[in-house]
């Protein structure tokens, strides 16, 4: 009888957590920001982490890179804007020290961003899905098994994977002037910030974006053979030039990886749509005009403008390329400075904007406006710079520019994005395909 | 029995060499190498092969080590199921197969900033091995609970456990409807590629009045892409506790 009693009890216990469980779950549900996790596994293929054995230094470095870009999520965002200068240095300096003692493995955002991993995990769980497709498509020019004309088939699987299982966290495969019309941040407020006080972490990065695509570059001159290893080495040593004297934007697949980005035209605009996303992200980080809930409404805005939207496969192969033979050995005086298809297209969509933005609806962009839009891209503060975002700048020379405020509002969409993208799709479509890269014959290590 | 064995170990090495892709060191798995497992389950799609050596030294002098091959599947979003077939090497006793398990964990939610992420389970103990005699399928409910410290780079998280084990074939005046079993856990980053975790396990045994208390401390290190290892120990307090124990896994990484 006693031993009844005791196991009655028991069960209505276990009932009461159980009830207890159900019951904070369910409030905590409704007056929180709740999302599941949705996590997937990579592809799985002979190929995986070819990279990390046949170029165990190079996976290093970009351990490291994926370590500054973890972390300076948590340092925007828990740091303070009067303390930028000091962070932006301090940083810096820890991202070169990791650099120079790169990490054995590759970490995910959370592994040192765990604060803003908490906050926006989608942001999160999109940057950590595109690196391991970056590793993917080393692994698949990396690995000496699969024949020189098999490579195209297979990193085109490996991008179907990609695109098709976590549609959320995949990056668009059309070219970044169509996401960034959709994403439309030149006039929020935070836009300018994260270049202007954070100007070496900034620059970090832009070697960061010079190195992964140079890399991949040298793979494609490099073949299958030894001579991939002897050009993949030979390009990692350009690093120190580079980072003593930086790209002063972010270099774009096209540029830096032609002949990757005719071989995989969606894998290469996957890599610029992180690689923007990153920039936005920190900007959005940097600015402490807003709370992290308001923050994470715009992370998540800018999360979906620049994910694949219906149709963006039929437009990966709408961009020209400048310079079809570049060597990925050399660091040439066109990768270091301001002008460059990035900043072009930055100027483009300002000038695309501005009708709808002057106060007497005229289509010239003022000089002055001009000049402050070019300052604001450039890293740092400069002379003559105006202290604050674009939208600061902007405001101070015209008073009574015409302005989108609601557009302006965290997680929400400026009113011009739609019409931007529409323009922008409609000129695509007379401009010729960029040829796909001819893989019949192997490289063998020369031009 | 040897048969029984046999088959067990093959299937868990067939099961491993087809699935030989896997892991994440700082996704917590049970008794890898430590008892505190996160609220998270593995990848969708993934196929994780594990393998766990634990040494046990009990209060009356007597070895036990416990080989325990596993394989865990991504089979839904957010949920995961996982079989594992152990091999007891006790002092005085034969080869014998412990009791073969089957469990899933579904997660419900990524973490915030304010709200834990929570993960239930269930599973179901096999009558297998020496004592499978009198014994029966054994259900049993789990509630898993991971938040990450807030405001701080560093990668700090608590975890708590807790399961609830039905008794289904009981000997009335010897043993108890269920038995609990309670995990506070700390888990810190030490590097880029080793975590740290700190445990305390409190559970009951079937045996009325019986109770085992252990605190353990365990390191999980991400070797290559598709490998981490994972050591740790932890000793026991109270009469019904073992002495010490120390374990060696390893698993790989889903893919």
């Amino acid at each position: 009888m006693r031993v009844i009693a005791a196991a009655m009890k028991t069960r209505i216990r276990l009932l009461r957590v159980a009830f207890a469980f159900a019951f904070v779950l369910g409030t905590t549900a409704c007056s929180a920001h709740l999302e599941a996790r949705d996590a997937v596994a990579s592809r799985r293929r002979s190929y995986n982490n070819a990279f990390f054995w046949r170029h165990n230094d190079q996976f290093r470095t970009s351990a490291a890179i994926h370590f500054a870009h973890a972390k300076q999520h948590d340092v925007l965002h828990l740091g303070s804007l009067p303390r930028a200068r000091q962070i932006d240095q301090e940083f810096e300096a820890e991202c070169l020290a990791w650099l120079n003692d790169p990490p054995r493995m590759e970490p995910k955002m959370m592994t040192f961003g765990p604060h803003v991993g908490q906050a926006a995990w989608r942001l999160y769980q999109a940057i950590d899905w595109t690196h391991i497709h970056h590793e993917q498509t080393y692994d698949i020019l990396s690995d000496g098994d699969i024949p020189w004309n098999k490579k195209a088939e297979i990193t085109r699987d490996a991008v179907e994977y990609y695109l098709d299982n976590l549609k959320r966290a995949a990056r668009s495969p059309a070219p970044l002037e169509l996401t960034m019309r959709r994403a439309m941040v030149m006039m929020k407020p935070y836009f300018g910030l994260y270049r202007n006080n954070h100007p070496r972490s900034a620059t970090f990065f832009y070697y960061a974006h010079w190195w992964h695509p140079a890399i991949y570059e040298a793979q494609m001159l490099g073949g299958n053979g030894a001579q991939q290893d002897a050009i993949v080495k030979a390009t990692h040593a350009r690093s120190s030039e580079v980072l003593a004297d930086r790209p002063q934007r972010m270099l774009l697949s096209r540029e830096v990886m032609p002949r990757y980005s005719r071989l995989s035209p969606e894998s290469a605009n996957i890599f610029d749509n992180l690689h923007m996303l990153h920039g936005i992200a920190y900007a959005i980080l940097a600015y402490d005009g807003w709370t992290i809930d308001e923050k994470r409404a715009e992370l998540y805005r800018v999360v979906e403008a620049m994910s694949e939207h219906p149709g963006d496969r039929e437009l990966a192969r709408k961009f020209t390329i400048d310079h079809p033979d570049m060597d990925p050995r050399r660091y040439e005086p066109w990768m270091r400075g301001y002008e460059g298809p990035m900043n072009k297209m930055m100027e483009e969509m300002f000038e695309g904007m501005w009708p709808m933005m002057s106060p007497d609806g005229a289509s010239e962009v003022p000089s002055e406006v001009r000049e402050q839009l070019k300052l604001k891209l450039t890293p740092d503060m400069q002379p003559g710079e105006i202290a604050g975002s674009l939208h600061d700048a902007v405001m101070k020379l015209v008073p009574n520019m015409k302005m989108d405020k609601e557009g302006m509002r965290p997680g929400a969409t400026p009113k011009h994005a739609e019409m931007a993208e529409k323009k922008w799709i409609e000129k695509a479509q007379s401009m010729p395909d960029v040829e796909p890269y001819p893989m019949n014959a192997e490289p063998t290590g020369g031009q | 029995m040897r048969a029984r064995i046999t088959l067990a170990v093959a299937t868990a090495v067939a099961v491993q060499s087809y699935a030989a892709r896997a892991a994440d060191h700082t996704n917590l798995e049970e008794g890898l190498p430590v008892e505190a497992a996160d609220a998270y389950a593995v990848n969708h799609h993934s196929r994780e092969s594990q393998a766990l050596a634990r040494y046990e030294y009990s209060r009356d002098r007597t070895s036990k080590v416990m080989i325990d091959p596993r394989f865990e599947w991504g089979v839904v979003r957010n949920g995961q199921l996982a079989v594992r077939v152990p091999v007891m090497l006790e002092t005085g006793k034969r080869v014998d197969l412990g009791r073969v398990a089957a469990d899933a964990l579904y997660n419900f939610n990524q973490e915030t900033l304010t709200v834990p992420a929570f993960a239930i389970g269930g599973m179901v103990e096999a009558p297998t091995g020496a004592e499978a005699i009198d014994k029966s399928f054994d259900p049993a409910m789990k509630l898993n609970v991971t938040k990450h410290l807030p405001g701080t780079t560093f990668l700090h998280a608590l975890h708590f456990n807790a399961m609830w084990q039905f008794n289904v074939r009981r000997h009335a005046e010897e043993e108890r409807a269920g038995r609990y079993k309670l995990i506070g856990a700390y888990s810190f980053r030490v590097s880029s590629w080793v975590l740290g975790i700190a445990d305390f396990v409190r559970e009951q045994r079937m045996e009325f009045g019986r109770y085992s208390n252990v605190a353990e401390l365990g390191f999980r290190m991400q070797l290559t892409p598709l490998l981490v290892a994972a050591v740790g120990g932890g000793v026991g307090i109270g009469a019904d506790s073992p002495r010490f124990r120390a374990a060696l896994a390893i698993q790989y990484r889903p893919f």
